[in-house]
């Protein structure tokens, strides 16, 4: 019976983040957080694991004081027990920190058989957690999991690569990254929303990780997050005949190095 | 009592929103374009527990307070009032048989309405003046192992899906209205005619019928002299789930107009920069929010078991005129667009009004406020 | 307390026609409304009469069924011919009955009460041949009229995806070249389409002073009826997309000069609004009419209805009459000649706004029944909304009546003076 590990992250919701038209700064005094997308596709995948295989299915996650907030959403689509670290630095740690952290909590209430992550998450999308913490655990990563089964003995995961799909054959533990297209996140139903309150949560110390200044130091220093607005060139080409017209906006694509 | 929701209430409505935005929304034209009763879509509600509420753990209801109920129902019309309407007319039909039912019958009853495998329907408005009264009145007669109920009730919601009727009928013809009682009627007794499926000006998708009856055998509900103010009681408790509705519906086209006014430019700027459309806009917010948080009081009444008749009454006063004089500005500041059923605003200014609708004309909310004063 | 119901408003020995063609119980009847002795001449309140049976022969037995299908009864229009509808406010000398403003008020009210839609097809003619009658030649009206005088329907095409309210968003153009215009461009929500009143610029530099009018013969070439929009309300009303695709029209069809288009725009809308407004008074009479024939059925002893209801009742027939008798006059200051922007305005804004209060007041009180298309009350609530929406929204009619009360502030000049 497997014992499955999930991490996830909470993150603002970008539905409710406003660009400000003249600085491009970003208003998200609106945001409410949520799960990010793929965490979502990845706890979706391991509850369904689960199901099938029986076993358990713990979550952990790392974050700022929202942390909290996020524990009765992510139990409610799932999950058995979630397991919590909050820091105040969290807002400034990078995939480099956050996988030190994890992978230290890891290390305390593991052993899993599967450590399954989404492949990247929705607000930074670095997609480097997962090799990361293969690497600080020491074990294998297979990222860009399309499809996984418990086959007996371990799993196979399909995993879909530029070019190809290649079938991995896992024995013993491994880190796993899901794609967004994997599945269908489940919306709990009311019953299991309100399950989630009495499921267990506990607090992982960050004090209690034994990790130093080196490992908490931030290697990447996010300087000013911008918005993006698309901005139209509205450029009509209407004079002469039909070749002509083609003929002015192949050159006008051309020399924007489009084609 | 907190004015702000709990951390459980904030998370079913989000529940709610959630399950109706990727489920609901984008069903609703279709269904309303159809008019065809979404049993798929009911379906998956009732495997979501949401055909269950506030009914008790003990026959598999998520038992959830009346106003985790309300919230999930103001989420749930924003997508798609005609489901929710759909809901809201079962959970009465379930209220009732939850609050007054014997043992036996919560037993028999519960479960199946709980899992979806039966739909609720609360049969109550009749042709005449009030109900008890007029040549189609349904009379229950007594007989040696139960009633039989004779007569006509119009427009029934649910009626022809439903599998349980929660009918009012007088057990004294010449009392009439004063001699209501409950009564439990299976959709497969014999005698029991549900005549064709009304084209509503809105909601469409909610089946809605005459039902006659014809010596039907019905089980009597709660107690026979107590049916006047378990009809009051079932009213009231209706009144504010419909609230919930309407708030929904105009709180969706609230947004809808005010994108809108954002992006459409006149005269040089986009509407929504023009006093006349501010002044539009901030009523319709002012008047949702109002109604939305006495809604909400309301239905902690309900959970808390406090009285709650006079601000049921009063929710639905408020409600009548907040949902329809809120969409006639919605459809207003959308223009042509707004009048065109490509659009989204026309459906839900036809959707509008069947929330507000008065059950019955014995119903009058202002009589029951004026004698709470006093 | 009792219930006072003269003769004259309960007449019971007759039958009532549902909207479905089938007849109610024998007990039911429409109400019936005295023609006005101190306002109407003897001959109105004959062409009234005519008119009301002309809506209760030819109108309400279809209406429910075109609203239903969306689709426009056709042979609606040689009735209204035959009836002298289509040409009555067309002068005499070219085949019109030359109706006086007023009379055609009373009648679009009549025909208001049968079928909104039905209205707005008769009522959108007239706006369409107001701009020739403004501006129009003798040849040039000889030309518009004709047509609709043996039995056509004409347009008044202004609005454009860009330009509702702002008509200095329009873009539809017209180039002159040789003794011809070649106009391109869009026009949307345009009832009854083909045969029309077409609105262009012909300088677009010049912003609202370069737009100009052609008349435009239904099914010439470049003149497209697009889409035809599905709509909340007024449903059998024809209403269309019209693309001009280098629409060849003869100088000869300009009317006016180039650059009086906004003018004559606004001349055509003044005279048309009160008529809005004429309509509208009919959609809230009938709600209220069928308030009463709802209440007749339900309470065989009327006097069980209580207060409120007798109340609002009550105030439903103040606010039609109000709104009426502003129409009313509205219409008879255009026929005495004098300006009337301000009080078509008002016509317009009255009795749309009565019309939808009415209908809603009316939706509430006869509840499920009212809500459903047995019942035509909820027909009403989607025919009154766009009274309030077209020819000029009610917050332009304000901006309108506004300019003028904030113009009379300004320090009087000869010119003002003059103007009044």
């Amino acid at each position: 019976m497997p014992r499955l590990l999930v991490c996830y992250k909470w993150v603002l919701d970008e539905q409710d983040i406003r660009i400000n038209p003249t600085d491009l700064s970003l208003d998200a005094s609106r945001a409410k957080g949520k799960v990010s997308d793929f965490d979502r596709n990845a706890i979706e995948a391991a509850t369904q694991l689960v199901e099938q295989l029986g076993g358990t299915l713990d979550a952990l996650t790392y974050g700022t004081s929202t942390v909290k907030q996020s524990l009765k959403d992510a139990l409610s689509r799932g999950p058995n027990k979630a397991y919590w670290i909050q820091d105040a630095e969290a807002v400034r740690a990078d995939s480099h920190v956050i996988a030190s952290v994890l992978a230290a909590a890891i290390r305390k209430i593991g052993p899993y058989d599967l450590i399954i992550c989404g492949e990247g998450s929705s607000d930074s999308y670095n997609q480097q957690i997962p090799s990361r913490l293969a690497e600080l655990l020491d074990l294998p990563a297979v990222t860009f999991a399309q499809e996984i089964a418990g086959d007996g003995t371990g799993f196979k995961i399909r995993r879909k690569l530029d070019d190809c799909t290649e079938l991995a054959t896992v024995r013993g533990s491994a880190v796993v990254s899901v794609l967004g297209e994997m599945n269908h996140p489940r919306i709990p139903g009311l019953k299991q929303v309100l399950g989630a309150a009495k499921k267990p949560s506990e607090e992982i110390k960050l004090a209690d990780l034994g990790l130093n200044s080196r490992d908490l130091m931030p290697r990447a220093i996010n300087k000013s997050v911008r918005g993006f607005v698309m901005k139209r060139k509205n450029v009509i080409f209407k004079d002469g005949s039909a070749a002509e017209k083609v003929a002015q906006m192949v050159a006008s694509l051309a020399n924007e190095g489009l084609c | 009592m907190s004015y702000l929701l709990t951390e459980e209430q904030q998370l079913i409505r989000m529940n709610a929103r959630d399950f109706a935005k990727e489920h609901l929304e984008p069903r609703a034209v279709h269904l309303d374009k159809s008019d065809e009763f979404p049993a798929t879509t009911i379906k998956l509600m009732a495997e979501h527990d949401l055909l269950s509420w506030f009914l008790p753990e003990a026959f598999g209801g998520a038992e959830v307070g009346y106003l985790s109920y309300v919230l999930g129902i103001e989420e749930l019309s924003k997508a798609s009032a005609a489901v929710a309407s759909i809901i809201v007319n079962h959970m009465s039909a379930a209220y009732a048989v939850n609050r007054w039912g014997s043992a036996q019958q919560k037993q028999r009853h519960l479960p199946a309405l709980i899992k979806g495998e039966t739909l609720g329907a609360l049969a109550l408005t009749e042709s005449g003046p009030s109900v008890g009264e007029g040549p189609n009145a349904v009379i229950a007669t007594k007989q040696a192992d139960g009633f039989v109920l004779t007569g006509n009730k119009s427009f029934v919601a649910n009626a022809g899906r439903a599998g349980l009727y929660v009918v009012f009928a007088c057990t004294d013809p010449l009392a009439g209205g004063k001699s209501l009682a409950a009564f439990l009627v299976d959709a497969k007794a014999e005698g029991l005619e549900i005549g064709l499926k009304k084209r509503m000006m809105g909601l469409r998708g909610r089946p809605i019928a005459d039902v006659t009856f014809r010596n039907v055998a019905a089980e009597l509900l709660g107690p026979a002299e107590s049916g006047v103010a378990m009809c009051s009681e079932l009213l009231s408790v209706l009144a504010i789930a419909e609230a919930a509705q309407t708030v929904g519906i105009t709180a969706a086209a609230l947004e809808h107009a005010g994108k809108y006014a954002q992006q459409r430019v006149q005269f040089g700027r986009p509407i929504g920069a023009f006093e006349a459309i501010q002044t539009m806009l901030a009523e319709i917010a002012t008047n949702c929010h109002v109604a939305r948080h006495a809604v909400y009081h309301a239905a902690t009444l309900i959970e808390q078991g406090e009285p709650f008749s006079a601000e049921a009454a009063m929710v639905k006063l408020f409600s009548q005129r907040l949902g329809m004089h809120s969409l006639l500005d919605t459809v207003q500041i959308e223009g042509g667009y707004g009048y065109s059923e490509e659009m989204l605003m026309a459906k839900l200014f036809r959707d509008v009004s069947g929330t507000t609708i008065a059950e019955s004309p014995m119903e009058f909310p202002e009589k029951l406020i004026a004698a709470s004063i006093a | 307390m009792n219930i006072c119901l003269t003769n004259s408003q309960f007449l019971c020995s007759c039958i009532w026609e549902t909207a479905s063609g089938r007849s109610s119980n024998g007990r039911t009847c429409r109400p019936q409304r005295k023609a006005d002795p101190m306002l109407l001449t003897s001959e109105q309140q004959e062409i009234q009469r005519s008119a009301r049976n002309f809506t209760n022969t030819h109108i309400v037995p279809i209406a429910a069924e075109y609203d239903l299908k969306g689709e426009f009864p056709e042979f609606i229009v040689e009735e209204a011919r035959k009836a002298g509808y289509l040409a009555m406010g067309i002068p005499k000398q070219f085949g019109g009955q030359d109706l006086s403003s007023v009379t055609q008020g009373v009648i679009l009210e009549e025909l208001g009460i049968g079928c909104a839609g039905i209205a707005t097809a008769i009522s959108v003619n007239g706006l369409g041949y107001y701009a020739p009658l403004i501006a129009g030649t003798d040849e040039q009206k000889k030309f518009y009229f004709t047509p609709i005088v043996e039995g056509g329907l004409s347009s008044f095409a202004l609005t454009e995806p860009s330009a509702g309210s702002d008509v200095r968003g329009a873009k539809t153009t017209a180039k002159k070249v040789g003794d011809e215009y070649i106009l391109n461009g869009s026009k949307c929500f345009i009832t009854n389409g083909a045969f029309a009143t077409i609105f262009a610029l012909t300088d677009p530099s010049k912003g609202l002073k370069g737009l100009s009018a052609f008349i435009v013969e239904g099914g010439s070439p470049g003149l497209v009826v697009s889409k035809h929009e599905n709509k909340l309300g007024i449903r059998c009303s024809n209403t269309v997309e019209l693309v001009l695709q280098d629409l060849h029209v003869p100088a000869s069809h300009l009317l006016g000069k180039e650059g009086d288009g906004m003018k004559i725009a606004m001349q055509s809308l003044d005279m048309a609004r009160p008529m809005v407004g004429a309509q509208s008074v009919g959609i809230a009479q009938r709600a209220l009419d069928e308030c009463l024939k709802y209440f007749r059925d339900k309470y065989p002893d009327l006097r069980k209805i209580g207060q409120a209801i007798q109340f609002k009742l009550a105030d439903m027939r103040i606010q039609i009459e109000t709104a009426r008798q502003i129409v009313r006059h509205a219409l008879a200051v255009k026929d005495a000649g004098l300006p009337i922007t301000v009080d078509s305005a008002i016509a317009k804004t009255v009795g749309s706004d009565t019309a939808m209060r009415v209908t809603t007041d009316a939706l509430a009180l006869l509840g499920a029944y009212g809500y459903s298309s047995d019942c035509v009350v909820e027909k009403l609530v989607r025919d009154a909304k766009i009274q309030q929406l077209y020819e000029g929204t009610n917050q332009v009619q304000r901006i309108v009546i506004a300019a003028q009360l904030l113009a009379s502030l300004q320090p009087q000049t000869a010119a003002t003076k003059a103007g009044g």
